[in-house]
């Protein structure tokens, strides 16, 4: 579909580039349509502010709080996941 | 070099996050410097045709130190700081904003009609001059044209695009969509141009810019 204005980003475009934009490795131009975009679509910037909360609440988690049981059931299943291929491991949950 | 910055609330930049420091006893506030003397990461901040572009909540002035490199809708220096607020950019002055141009299509919308032989239309949407009463004003207009033409049906819908974000103070939405229109009316990206420019030209009157 042609844009009215080539420059303006759509919103599949914001997702695609929402990574990069977090990790500031986008080039000042790029940064520029990234936010203009957000100044118009309220709903990219909601998008945004929530991939910004999962990023910072995911790295408040730390590995040692998963007991070794728990860590040694989880790479159980994804081995024997691996290795048979299909999704679901038949355990009905 | 003197420009414009826009922040959320508390002086908080809408996109970083960061808290500016802000001006105390009659003195400008700390100056803030890009990280590692990256410019790209630089201070950004606005001339005043840059303003429509960047609306939020607060208006500041801003000093910026030398070299100030030019972009397209904003200019950006290594350092900056908060002077003052524009305290007269507040978020009724932004809905006033929001419903001028609203209006601002509505006019463009009846302008259409009107050259399309669709006089009803246009009369309908001229004497409508409440905001709470526009989108009602276009909803009724539209009827009137069933078949159109197009191009006033876009129109009216831009216009309405403006209204509901203007009343729902999400007023650069319906900034955006004035600007739609009038690049669809005139054919051409002259179109965002002047209507970015009415934009701005709207906010010096207002809030006495220079």
């Amino acid at each position: 579909m042609n844009k009215l204005v080539p420059d303006d980003l759509d919103c599949d475009e914001l997702v695609e580039l929402v990574t990069d934009y977090l990790e500031q490795e986008l080039s000042v131009d790029e940064r520029t349509r990234f936010e203009h975009h957000l100044g118009w679509c309220p709903p990219c910037a909601v998008y945004l502010r929530q991939v910004r909360d999962t990023v910072r609440v995911t790295g408040k988690l730390a590995t040692s709080k998963i007991v070794p049981a728990t860590r040694g059931a989880l790479l159980d299943a994804f081995r024997s996941w691996k290795r048979s291929g299909s999704v679901g491991g038949g355990s009905g949950a | 070099m003197m420009a414009y910055k826009f922040l959320s609330a508390g002086a908080v930049g809408p996109f970083t996050g960061f808290a500016w420091p802000v001006p105390a006893d009659a003195a400008a506030g700390a100056w803030v410097s890009a990280p590692e003397g990256d410019f790209d990461r630089g201070v950004h901040a606005c001339r005043i045709g840059d303003l429509p572009y960047w609306l939020s909540d607060e208006l500041w002035i801003v000093e910026l130190s030398s070299p100030v490199r030019e972009r397209p809708t904003q200019v950006i220096a290594l350092k900056g700081r908060l002077v003052e607020q524009v305290k007269a950019w507040d978020r009724q002055t932004a809905l006033d904003l929001g419903f001028e141009n609203a209006f601002r299509l509505r006019d463009l919308a009846a302008q259409v009609f009107l050259e399309n032989g669709r006089s009803a239309s246009a009369e309908v949407l001229r004497a409508c001059d409440r905001i709470e009463r526009l989108r009602d004003a276009l909803k009724e207009a539209l009827e009137l044209s069933p078949s159109g033409p197009g191009v006033a049906v876009r129109m009216a819908e831009y216009a309405d695009d403006a209204a509901r974000h203007a009343l729902q103070g999400t007023v650069s939405v319906g900034l955006f969509a004035a600007v739609y229109a009038a690049v669809l009316r005139q054919g051409s990206l002259d179109g965002l141009a002047a209507e970015r420019r009415w934009q701005a030209a709207w906010m010096v009157t207002r809030l006495g810019l220079t």
